[in-house]
């Protein structure tokens, strides 16, 4: 009984500190501080806050975090960007719907740098926005099809928040990564496929014909940019390097592209991507510092093994188990950045797995899917926000505008859980598993 | 608080430690191919305590500008109550940051002359002690916060 208080006040706690507007970081700290000082609680002691804090932030995968998002934004400013666009508009421009097309093509090479849904929509996503706009496309078929498409990034790699369930399950990044390629490709045949059923039955306009020769041209342009992907995955798997390596390089990379390539950046734009990169890095690894507390708290208190038992009485196997699991994502998801909820939740899952009979790579890339649709769902998924802020539509058209996404999206999301092989035979495949 | 020099200085310190993590980190990589004169066992540890020392100094930041990862974006759009309710998120996060920094005092004291493993001339107190500095200055920030708050509130009346 006193468990299941505690359960409750664990949870309960945070999303109400949470929904008044106190950062992810300071819900955890403070759900923590909470419960140390109620009558039900492991006994209070203040030096384990501070150690915990500190061992939470003090780790060498972590750092994959600041380069990838920094080799992102590097990437951005270089004008890889136009080059990819240009390549995906040659590529499938003139299909029916062809602009949508691109940008799904253009999210899934995007995705290959950096690692972020939210990075995607702000970023080229509303450069997408505005040329679908342009050309003759509904403002919501636009946002629909660029929201949708920008929740590709964090499956494919690099993927932040796959870094963050790597870091916290203890498991490989590189696998992972890998274990994600499948999955993400999917994801973007499943909304290829619903951009064609849209624009044969809305006549959506087509770009241009095609031109091989315009094709190649744009191609080798765009080769720069397309093998970033490869050089990070290729490295990975070529044992050449680690995961945080791999971001690494990928810095020195996207640098010596803006400096010596297309010399397009200047230092006073590197001291901006800098400054962007340090501030999201820290609000990103200051969360890992409390969630460390939080996980040591939880595990105190035997809330794991509450859960475990819970589950388990359910007598569900691992598919079941799995799809339950990912609805409270998916709603968890709704509410909360991916970051936080994945801090919050692997801790309490990861004990929990060789009982539940699953594999943590494989929830984990059902979990970071989950999580990125959690960002395109209503009420509060964090890109629609983000696409009524850089498009000229409205939050309920936004809301609206996603609708004929989410079936084939939730497809996807039941094929890998009940699958497991989509995300495990790649990395089998290279001994990785 | 209420000008920018604090988050000038932040910013320039936080983007030294960002490049001092990117040349250990590509030092180490290269290490690996390249022969150095000088051994690098130590470039895991300046590397990664580099990045929590960075995580740190950001946290007055971060709270002062609104840059920490939370629901208030969303928040400010489905209630028009927000000032009050980030009144309420003051005084929480006031508290927690006099127990964090209490709880620094209390482990830099116990940690005692410990030093980290591959650079034992870098006390772990000293980490410690660094963290409860930063939540020191974060309670100054919000206090900051909230009286600014209250004027605000008061103005609109």
């Amino acid at each position: 009984m006193a468990e299941l208080l505690l359960l409750a006040a664990f949870i309960g706690i945070l999303m109400v500190l949470y929904g008044i507007g106190v950062p992810a970081a300071y819900s955890l700290g403070l759900t923590v501080v909470g419960i140390m000082m109620l009558p039900i609680g492991p006994e209070l002691n203040y030096i384990v806050i501070t150690q915990r804090f500190w061992a939470g932030m003090n780790s060498w995968v972590l750092l994959a975090v600041p380069f990838f998002l920094m080799a992102g934004r590097i990437m951005n400013i270089t004008g890889i960007t136009d080059d990819m666009f240009n390549f995906a508009t040659e590529l499938v421009g003139p299909v029916h719907g062809g602009l949508a097309q691109v940008n799904v093509v253009v999210s899934l090479i995007f995705s290959g740098m950096s690692g972020s849904a939210v990075a995607d929509a702000a970023g080229i996503g509303s450069v997408e926005y505005e040329a679908m706009t342009t050309n003759g496309y509904e403002g919501d078929d636009a946002v629909g099809i660029t929201g949708a498409s920008s929740i590709i990034g964090p499956i494919i790699p690099p993927s932040i928040p796959i870094v963050v369930y790597a870091v916290l399950a203890q498991e490989s990044i590189g696998t992972l990564f890998i274990a994600g390629v499948v999955p993400g490709l999917l994801m973007a045949l499943a909304m290829a496929g619903t951009v064609y059923y849209l624009a044969r039955s809305g006549d959506w306009p087509r770009e241009g014909s095609y031109d091989i020769s315009s094709l190649l041209e744009s191609f080798v342009k765009a080769v720069p940019g397309l093998i970033t992907p490869l050089i990070i995955v290729g490295g990975i798997l070529a044992g050449i390097f680690t995961a945080t390596e791999a971001a690494l390089v990928a810095v020195v990379y996207a640098i010596l592209l803006g400096f010596v390539y297309y010399r397009s950046i200047t230092l006073s734009d590197l001291f901006e991507v800098s400054k962007d990169t340090f501030e999201d890095t820290a609000s990103i690894v200051v969360i890992f510092g409390f969630a460390n507390l939080y996980a040591y708290w939880l595990t105190l208190a035997g809330i794991p093994d509450l859960i475990g038992d819970a589950i388990t009485g359910i007598g569900a196997g691992p598919a079941v188990t799995m799809l339950l699991l990912a609805l409270v994502l998916l709603i968890l998801g709704t509410f909360m950045e991916g970051t936080a909820v994945l801090l919050i939740m692997v801790p309490m899952l990861v004990p929990l797995y060789p009982e539940l009979g699953i594999d943590p790579v494989h929830f984990g890339i059902v979990m970071v899917v989950t999580l990125m649709y959690g960002l395109i769902t209503p009420p509060f998924g964090l890109i629609l926000f983000v696409l009524e802020r850089v498009t000229d539509e409205s939050l309920d058209e936004v809301m609206r505008s996603m609708l004929p996404y989410y079936l084939p999206l939730a497809l996807v999301l039941l094929l890998i859980i009940l699958l497991p092989d989509l995300a495990l035979a790649l990395p089998r495949a290279f001994g990785l598993l | 608080m209420g000008t920018d020099w604090f988050d000038r200085v932040t910013v320039a310190i936080g983007v030294i430690l960002l490049h001092i993590m990117l040349v250990v980190g590509v030092v180490q990589v290269l290490s690996r191919y390249v022969s150095f004169p000088i051994d690098l066992y130590w470039t895991y540890e300046v590397a990664r305590t580099t990045l929590a020392l960075l995580s740190i100094l950001a946290i007055p930041f971060l709270f002062k500008n609104n840059a920490d990862i939370s629901f208030l974006p969303v928040l400010r759009r489905i209630t028009d109550r927000t000032d009050q309710l980030l009144l309420a998120r003051n005084v929480l996060m006031g508290f927690l940051a006099v127990v964090l920094v209490w709880s620094a005092y209390v482990a830099a004291e116990t940690s005692g002359d410990t030093g980290l493993p591959l650079i034992s001339w870098f006390k772990v107190g000293w980490g410690y002690l660094f963290f409860g500095v930063s939540a020191a200055v974060l309670f100054v920030a919000v206090v900051d916060d909230t009286r600014r708050r209250l004027g605000e509130i008061r103005g609109g009346l």
